[in-house]
């Protein structure tokens, strides 16, 4: 499911000091599908002789040989700085399938209001998702609210912009500039306010954006504790919880949760029909348990964000880390992350769907 | 005796007067349709509500802090009683009057007066309120009383393209266009007279001839009825001139001419060189329907009203009569006005359904068409 595939760097675009487009090409004749607007592929980079991987989220929305992805500079990182200083056009990457649960299906035959709240590097799954039903979804509205630092660190500016004037009637947005000194003004002739997207923001989107279509469905992403953040706002504002869609986006993907397990486990699993046994050591993840036997199981992010790892808890208990796609239901209905448990019992079962 | 397979000429004459056609009607025509409820100005601020009388059903809409709409069947989950007045506002929660049971803006039960003794057992997660549907549409509130009604935008499927060039949510309401009348007459018999093309140059011979009848283009998508016909030539030359309001400035010159549809089952609208209107057929009894009329303009100051006014005052002097000079100054046929001579045709027809002679004696073959299709579409929403 999640195999790498090799793919070149065709070409590399420089947004001022904070930001690169890269565009691939893969190798295989197969085009990538990337079907659901909003996913990210796996890349695999070698940077003196240690491999690294980072999650991107894909600008272009459906089939292609040219998948592309921005990445936005974040202070001492490894990847991002590397990509922005000395990955070369003809460089050789790995990649992976798109995948993740953070996305949307546009439909023609819709007549929704789609409202998003993006910030810092957030804004590139939903960058992709906006032209989408901008494309795709031609009676639907879509509205953003888009946090950055400053004008400069804008990723997507002009092209943002453009499509305020391209589609008048079906798109607008607004920015939150948290570090500006200025009061409310205008950034490419559009409302600009000072500090994060906060509820009296979103409550100016809502007066001035109002749904006209009345299937209204509400997406965040950002970093930090920004999801949570809107997500009460919203709710707060009677949005139902269960329409609000969120991804995390942090600027360096976590890799595997530290956790204090308790001792070692005996874990039963079931993969492709098939039950399995092993010991998971203490303290490590199900996945990386698993991983280093040699199974092959559905995976991607590793960091919580992409809900490939899921499987169902049939006996025991775990401890879950970061969690970014299971609900609380799902939870309490016994779903767990791989890559984010540690195993809190003596014995274990799971199964993995398929 | 009457012949009982007297026809109109594809409905019964029954259809027009009796209890039970109008409550196979309400439950199975206004039961499974979208219906105009208010212009979305009519709920601006979070909390603002309306009702709207669908058939049977009273549905009210309010408006949440997110200004996103939600409808339910105002009935309390109590004891049935109606929640919620015509139009107000409810910020917070939604209250019956009689024993204070509050839902929230979502339809949930939030609290029961005396709830631990009275109802002890009862699980409040069960009794929300009835869910309906709600779209916007054209500046429009539509409600449907199913709470998984079929997308508005495939009810209207290709409608849109027969419909005028305007964009009424630009426009404002002005209030001598808020008319409400009630008729002596069975509702389709109203709807019927909406659209038929024949009467035009007839009944309002001289109340409806600044449009030229003889070009008129109808035809029904699915159940809706759309019309066109342009100015008359006089009218049009002159139009900067003639015309009573300020003309709609979004209507390319090409395209100027009265638009008329009759969006299923009951709402017309009528869209002009200068104003925008619905006219709404709401039944109320076998023989009784009530008609409310709201029209909009272009948002222009009082005094390029009057301008226009003044500049167009002598044509239509002129133009607009009577159709007969009655001595009687309130004979609908002496107004001048065509929706006091539509009202007089109406109930003049629904008197004579019970005649001994009535009898349809022929429809004309292209002006009345529209007629028998609709009666067709009416026929084919009823179970046999």
């Amino acid at each position: 499911m999640s195999q790498m595939q090799n793919a070149q760097v065709v070409k590399l675009q420089k947004h001022g000091k904070y930001a690169t487009t890269v565009t691939l090409k893969v190798d295989a004749t197969e085009p990538i599908i990337n079907k659901k607007s909003g996913q990210f592929i796996n890349i695999e980079l070698d940077i003196d002789g240690k491999s690294y991987s980072r999650s991107y989220s894909l600008h272009n929305a459906h089939k292609t040989i040219y998948p592309q992805f921005t990445v936005k500079r974040v202070k001492d990182g490894v990847v991002s700085n590397y990509i922005f200083e000395h990955l070369k056009e003809g460089d050789k990457i790995r990649i992976s399938n798109p995948n993740g649960k953070f996305f949307i299906n546009s439909d023609a035959n819709k007549y929704r209001t789609h409202y998003f709240f993006a910030a810092g590097s957030g804004i590139t799954p939903i960058f992709c998702m906006i032209n989408d039903l901008l494309e795709n979804e031609p009676h639907s509205a879509v509205y953003l609210f888009y946090g950055n630092q400053d004008t400069k660190q804008i990723l997507f500016k002009d092209e943002l912009t453009n499509n305020v004037e391209k589609y008048p009637n079906r798109f607008y947005m607004a920015h939150a500039l948290s570090s500006s000194f200025w009061g409310a003004s205008k950034v490419g002739g559009l409302p600009a306010f000072t500090g994060i997207i906060d509820k009296k923001k979103v409550k100016w989107l809502f007066e001035n954006c109002p749904p006209v279509a009345q299937e209204v469905v509400y997406y965040v992403c950002g970093p930090g504790t920004m999801n949570t953040d809107i997500s009460n706002i919203l709710q707060e504002l009677d949005v139902p919880e269960s329409l609000i869609k969120m991804e995390s986006y942090n600027p360096t993907s976590s890799v595997p949760v530290s956790s204090n397990g308790n001792g070692e486990a005996k874990l039963l699993y079931t993969l492709d029909d098939e039950r399995w046994e092993t010991v998971v050591p203490s303290g490590k993840t199900l996945l990386q348990t698993l991983k280093d036997d040699g199974i092959n199981v559905p995976h991607s992010c590793q960091a919580g964000i992409c809900g490939m790892c899921a499987a169902q808890l049939k006996k025991g208990t775990v401890k879950m880390g970061n969690n970014f796609v299971l609900t609380d239901d799902e939870i309490a209905d016994g779903k767990i992350l791989c890559c984010q448990s540690v195993a809190t019992s003596p014995e274990l079962e799971i199964e993995f769907d398929d | 005796m009457r012949n009982k397979e007297i026809r109109m000429p594809i409905l019964p004459v029954e259809a027009y007067y009796s209890q039970e056609w109008f409550d196979l009607e309400q439950e199975h025509i206004f039961g499974k349709t979208w219906h105009f409820a208010g212009f979305t100005e009519d709920i601006n601020e979070p909390g603002d509500y309306i009702t709207a009388q669908v058939g049977s059903d009273n549905i009210l809409v309010i408006k949440g802090n997110d200004h996103k709409l939600r409808a339910f069947h105002n009935v309390c989950r109590h004891r049935g009683t109606q929640l919620l007045r015509a139009e107000g506002n409810e910020r917070k929660a939604i209250t019956c009057p009689y024993h204070d049971w509050t839902y929230s803006i979502e339809g949930d039960l939030l609290s029961i007066p005396n709830q631990e003794t009275e109802f002890p057992n009862l699980n409040c997660k069960n009794m929300g309120l009835h869910k309906a549907s709600v779209d916007i549409w054209r500046g429009m509130i539509f409600v449907h009383p199913e709470p998984q009604a079929p997308s508005i935008l495939q009810w209207f499927n290709g409608v849109e393209e027969y419909l005028g060039p305007h964009r009424p949510e630009e426009l404002i309401e002005y209030e001598e266009g808020m008319t409400e009348h009630t008729i002596n007459s069975n509702w389709k018999i109203v709807a019927e007279n909406y659209i038929d093309g024949y009467h035009l140059s007839h009944l309002h011979s001289n109340t409806l001839n600044m449009y030229d009848h003889s070009k008129q283009e109808s035809g029904f998508v699915g159940p809706h009825y759309v019309f066109y016909e342009p100015l008359e030539k006089e009218y049009l030359d002159n139009l900067e001139n003639y015309a009573p309001y300020p003309l709609i400035d979004h209507i390319p010159r090409e395209q100027v001419g009265a638009y008329v549809p009759l969006l299923f089952p009951n709402l017309g609208l009528g869209e002009g060189e200068c104003d925008w209107s619905i006219f709404l057929i709401i039944p109320i009894a076998p023989d009784k329907t009530k008609v409310i009329t709201r029209s909009k303009v272009m948002n222009a100051s009082s005094l390029n009203f009057a301008k226009q006014g003044l500049l167009s005052n002598a044509y239509w002097n002129k133009k607009i009569s009577g159709k007969y000079f009655g001595k009687n100054s309130d004979d609908p046929m002496a107004s001048g006005d065509f929706m006091a001579e539509d009202i007089f045709a109406c109930e003049q027809q629904q008197k004579s359904l019970k005649s001994s002679r009535f009898f349809v004696g022929a429809t004309a073959i292209n002006l009345e068409a529209s007629v028998r299709q609709f009666q067709q579409i009416i026929r084919d929403y009823i179970p046999k």
